[in-house]
């Protein structure tokens, strides 16, 4: 059953792949002017050179042949091109901007993911008292406001009113990269982009221990004589949490996108903010190149999810059937 | 040894009925059908809106988002001066007797273009999930309603939409149109419609099988009553709740697109876009920054309990 899932759900795998790749290829190749229009606003480039730079880079062909260039180059030969403004490979700039956005991504997950669990399940247990009530405050806050806003409100504060942390960047070049600066860098990105993560998770959190409250094996396992705690750690949160974290594991790819708007607020020297001067400039090479990888991500986490959800629920369908689990659609949290 | 009774003891007489009057001197009709459940004492049975107002932040949501709505509609009435209005000898101003926010770095009253800047941030939010729960009603029933190729049909286009990076690509569809306003709508509604999709279908599962339904085709009604009149309705409420919490996101998004340029262009303020250069003004301004995007918390915020409070007056049915 597992074998037969598991072979159906790569098999979704491969048209994703294609339709999403040869949407935003569409799109980026049809836009007025096409991805050679950055070279037009040069005054030194004529009418015969933007031909030859067309010609060059295979601009001058039908679009299905172009993206069959494109896919071939992709997919077959694991290169994504190189860029309209600058020329670097597309991948090398990638990778070179790929650590900042780990390292900036993996602490705030980390750190939003632990406070989620706290929160969620404390809120849960204390279903209807203060801390409940503080939380919930606490997290529809949190996914009401802008993350970019509550950036600006940030830097406005503790940065050019109390001085007490920097403004945005990944180091002080003064400081020669040490580890307190590169730290006292960090505060404030993570601090705002786990605030929006945690909001959003500790809302599910919470009501997927509510839900594994009330639960019949629950009922059993007071009835039995269970103390409350071994009921509560061993029965309600094995229950809820496992499916929780593993939905939330499937949001990994979310920050990426989210990425783009912390990394520009805070001049974080990452993938988004590539992302962000790739489109600012035409760089359109650069735009698909970096969509094209976090679909894969997505497609990844997407699968691995689904798989480690099977595997804890076989009731489970990756559209929420009748199963206990769904996949949550709109954890929000990104922007 | 047992107690024996020497007299049964008095029968407490039953409580007459009580019949409540009203004013008209009509008897209240009794309660067709009532389900039996837990209900905290002292507490009576609500319509459902004081229900969901019985959550006072739900309550208080409504009221300040009928305010701003109106504030924003009426801003030429109310507006103290013109929406791209210019007073170059106040520029950057901080609050004063003139200028009650203060003004932005071309000098602009900051009030004034707030009034109108929500014009536009609230309209396209309503715009964008007005059309994503569209989408995800006729989807969602044709899945849950016809099953087979509908159904596939359906899921993989959920799957799709789920597997791209939405804000990326509403990010560069936005930078590609060029400013066409109606466009931004369009594509934030175009990606948010998998959640209502989801409920529809997997309510319609549901109701396929219930009797009423059954008694209705019976009856002969046609496939597109059968969805309409007697299926979608009941399949609304979940729906609404998500639409609710949907318009606080589609609002976030407009505002982060506006923000990084890619949106609604000035002169024409948004929320979003008029956070666009306040980053450059933060040590001297902060009001230029701050005001704006607490009119999008604000709102979001309400919006977010106003969900809340549906949802959970519908949980309570």
């Amino acid at each position: 059953m597992f074998k037969i899932y598991l072979l159906k759900r790569l098999a979704r795998v491969v048209p994703v792949l294609l339709i999403v790749s040869m949407a935003t290829f569409a799109l980026l190749h049809l836009a007025p002017g096409g991805p050679a229009s950055v070279m037009t606003s040069n005054p030194k480039v004529t009418g015969a050179d933007l031909e030859r730079i067309r010609e060059s880079y295979g601009l001058d062909r039908p679009l299905p042949v172009r993206y069959l260039i494109w896919f071939r180059q992709v997919f077959l030969r694991l290169d994504l091109g190189t860029s309209y403004v600058t020329g670097e490979p597309v991948s090398s700039m990638i990778l070179d901007r790929l650590p900042a956005t780990l390292e900036l991504m993996s602490i705030s997950f980390i750190l939003a993911l632990a406070l989620s669990l706290l929160a969620g399940v404390l809120s849960a247990l204390k279903k209807g008292k203060i801390a409940d009530d503080l939380v919930s405050v606490i997290s529809t806050a949190g996914i009401s406001a802008p993350v970019f806003w509550v950036g600006l409100m940030a830097i406005a504060l503790f940065s050019a009113r109390l001085g007490l942390l920097p403004s945005g960047g990944r180091e002080a070049i003064t400081e020669n990269g040490s580890l307190a600066d590169r730290l006292r860098h960090l505060v404030l990105p993570v601090s705002v982009l786990s605030l929006a993560y945690f909001a959003s998770w500790t809302r599910y959190v919470r009501s997927s221990v509510l839900e594994a409250i009330r639960g019949n094996f629950v009922r059993t396992a007071r009835a039995k004589g269970l103390n409350e705690r071994v009921v509560i750690l061993k029965h309600v949160l094995r229950n809820a949490v496992l499916p929780v974290v593993t939905i939330i594991f499937m949001q990994i790819p979310t920050l990426f996108t989210g990425a783009v708007i912390t990394e520009t607020v805070f001049s974080w020297p990452g993938m988004g903010r590539l992302f962000y001067e790739g489109l600012a400039r035409h760089d359109y090479s650069r735009v698909m190149g970096i969509v094209i990888i976090v679909t894969i991500i997505i497609i990844f986490f997407n699968l691995a999810g689904d798989l480690v959800c099977m595997a804890i629920d076989p009731r489970y369908t990756p559209f929420g059937g009748e199963g206990r689990l769904d996949r949550r659609y709109n954890l929000g949290g990104t922007v | 040894m047992p107690t024996i009774l020497k007299e049964i003891p008095p029968r407490r007489s039953p409580a007459p009925p009580v019949l409540e009057r009203r004013d008209t001197g009509r008897v209240k009709a009794p309660p067709r059908h009532r389900e039996t459940e837990e209900r905290l004492p002292g507490t009576r049975r609500l319509g459902y809106l004081s229900r969901v107002f019985a959550y006072r932040p739900a309550f208080y949501g409504v009221l300040l988002v009928a305010v701003i709505t109106l504030m924003t509609i009426f801003a030429p009435l109310f507006a103290p001066y013109g929406r791209d209005a210019i007073d170059l000898d106040a520029i950057l101003s901080p609050p004063s007797a003139l200028h009650v926010l203060g003004t932005d770095e071309l000098g602009r009253d900051l009030f004034t273009r707030i009034m109108y800047g929500g014009r536009f941030s609230l309209l396209v939010a309503f715009t964008s999930i007005a059309l994503a729960t569209g989408i995800g009603l006729l989807l969602g029933a044709l899945a849950g309603y016809f099953g087979g190729l509908w159904e596939n049909l359906v899921t993989g286009a959920v799957d799709i939409f789920m597997s791209v990076p939405v804000f990326l690509v509403l990010l560069v569809t936005a930078a590609l149109g060029g400013g066409r306003m109606w466009l931004i709508p369009l594509v934030i509604g175009s990606t948010m419609w998998m959640e209502a999709a989801r409920i529809v279908r997997a309510r319609f599962l549901q109701l396929k099988r219930e009797e009423y339904v059954e008694a209705a085709r019976s009856l002969g009604s046609s496939d597109l009553v059968l969805v309409f009149r007697h299926m979608l309705p009941q399949a609304l409420p979940p729906v609404i709740v998500t639409a609710t919490i949907g318009f606080a996101h589609a609002m976030l998004i407009e505002s982060a697109l506006s923000f990084l340029g890619f949106g609604i262009q000035p002169p024409v303020p948004t929320w979003g876009n008029m956070l666009q250069n306040a980053q450059v003004f933060l040590r001297t301004s902060p009001l230029v920054a701050a005001a704006p995007g607490l009119m999008i918390f604000a709102t979001c915020l309400c919006f977010n309990f106003i969900g809340d409070g549906l949802r959970r007056a519908l949980a309570d049915r």
